[in-house]
């Protein structure tokens, strides 16, 4: 009897360790693979606030919606089933949910530059930057008409920044798809950081004729680092080119590493890293569904997800993985904005 | 009139970003669709990019029988038949679209965030456009919608 409750006991325990994910396993694994820990599809990634799910199963489920309301309405205009679809997507909770992101982004954006020592930004850059994300409109239906120029995106799941070259306007808008889905606060705070940073990338300013020097010694970093793929077509701000992309998610994880570090009193570690991960998990390399997507001007998932999100030294400090960066990252460093004089900060050592 | 159809066409169809369409030798769309309509077969393919997702859009008619699919990445998220009469005025407004893009000026390559080609086939030929969706505004964004609810709205 005392040898079955033996075994018993001992298979129980195997199993144990075989189903539950050691947390010191788990945790090692995520500061030395954020990527592949980010991106592992079989585990759906539950933070505080939610899951992320992916573009295609956000697009089939507003498709079905729409398909919907037009078989129970067959008898109704386009524009009369557009604002039904409206009214049951972009709903005021969730509107109101996207806003409160919007403004906590912008904010932090601000914020962030800001704090930037006058060696990095001039007083006229810093008010340059913070007027152009202030401008920058967050728009939401209802009414459907603010999406009349735009009526695709109703069911798409992007989040996109556009700058009008008619009107100077500078816009941010969300599909409904992306709206539908968009379940973890931290995902929403990462896609609007992206976005809302487009309108101070490099490039946008670029266009505006605004030249900023930190940002010059910035995108020379992202060169050394390999951020940006030297593509023998690339065109700078141009064609081939993956500058505004590699900027955009930059600056988003300046804004996750500091939404993650004010949610550090309250979430616990393991909710912290899930948050981590659920911020960055669309952005993951669809393999398992052999999608297509552009690289010509994104960098690669594991590029987006690792080497610009997942080595944030603050980041890394916050998930309790070593102050140091990783050993074996492909970069030499973590690019920060830098004073013109400061020298190269050190290499780190293989 | 299939001729003229044919020569009209072709100086839309060549990359937008790099031409320049010649007005006088615009194509009537509703003439053209009203020769083509029901005796060719024909279809129309639009690949887009939105942020980092590639999109694709296909309707084609073959006989009497149309049909259309809607791709994110290569996989399916909608696809049927679709009525035929609202299938040629999809047609149709393919032909206008194309018509009123405004290419860029050839000298500069300019910086195209969310780039589109469109295929269109008619009367056995193929014609090509590559543009930028915020050259025209919304004109792309609503040709794909009307697409898309075509197909919807026939599956409905
Ligand atoms: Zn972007």
């Amino acid at each position: 009897m005392k040898k079955q409750v033996f075994f018993f006991t001992l298979l129980l325990m195997s199993v144990l360790f075989l189903t539950t994910e050691p947390r010191s396993l788990h945790h090692e694994e995520l500061c030395q693979r954020f990527y592949q820990s980010t991106c592992y599809k079989k585990v759906e990634i539950q933070d505080p606030t939610g899951t992320v799910r992916s573009d295609i199963e956000g697009e089939k489920a507003t498709l079905r919606i729409y398909q919907e309301i037009l078989e129970q309405h067959r008898n109704w205009s386009e524009q009369e089933i557009d604002e039904a679809f409206i009214h049951q997507i972009y709903t005021p909770e969730q509107n109101e949910r996207i806003r409160a992101a919007y403004s906590w982004v912008q904010n932090s954006i601000v914020h962030f530059i800001d704090q930037q020592p006058s060696s990095i930004f001039s007083k006229t850059e810093k008010t340059i930057l913070k007027t152009r994300l202030q401008k920058t409109k967050l728009q939401l239906p209802p009414p459907g008409s603010l999406y009349m120029d735009e009526p695709d995106l109703l069911t798409k799941n992007e989040a996109h920044y556009q700058r009008l070259s008619s009107s100077s306007e500078m816009r941010l808008r969300v599909g409904g798809a992306y709206v539908y889905i968009a379940k973890s606060w931290f995902n929403l705070v990462a896609t609007l950081a992206h976005e809302l940073s487009h309108s101070i990338d490099p490039c946008e300013l670029r266009i505006a004729n605004v030249w900023i020097p930190a940002y010059q010694r910035l995108t020379q970093c992202f060169l050394e680092n390999n951020l940006i793929a030297l593509h023998k077509n690339r065109f700078e701000c141009g064609s081939h080119d993956q500058l505004s992309e590699v900027f955009a998610d930059w600056m988003a994880a300046q804004i996750i590493t500091e939404t993650l570090a004010f949610y550090a009193t309250e979430f616990d570690r393991h909710q912290i890293l899930n948050a981590a991960r659920n911020s960055v998990r669309d952005l993951c390399d669809p393999e398992d569904d052999h999608l297509e997507f552009d690289l010509e001007f994104h960098p690669s998932p594991k590029i987006r997800i690792q080497n610009i999100v997942g080595e944030h030294p603050k980041l890394r400090t916050l998930l309790g993985c070593s102050a140091g960066p990783d050993p074996r990252s492909k970069t030499k460093r973590y690019c920060m904005l830098t004073p013109l004089d400061q020298p190269d900060l050190p290499v780190r050592t293989k | 009139m299939k001729a003229i159809f044919f020569y009209a066409l072709i100086p839309f169809l060549i990359p937008a970003c790099t031409t320049s369409p010649e007005k006088e030798n615009h194509l009537h769309p509703t003439a053209s669709v009203q020769t083509t309509s029901g005796t060719y077969d024909s279809s129309i393919e639009i690949e887009y990019n939105l942020g980092r997702d590639h999109y694709r859009y296909f309707a084609n008619q073959k006989d009497q029988l149309a049909s259309a699919q809607t791709l994110l990445g290569g996989k399916i998220l909608a696809q049927g038949t679709v009525d035929v009469f609202e299938y040629q005025r999809f047609l149709k407004n393919a032909v206008s679209f194309i018509q009123s893009s405004q290419p860029a000026q050839s000298s500069s390559k300019p910086f195209c965030r969310n780039a589109f080609k469109m295929v269109l086939n008619t009367q056995g030929q193929n014609y090509v456009l590559h543009g930028c969706r915020n050259s025209n505004p919304g004109a792309l964004s609503r040709l794909i919608k009307q697409g898309e609810f075509l197909l919807l709205y026939s599956k409905s």
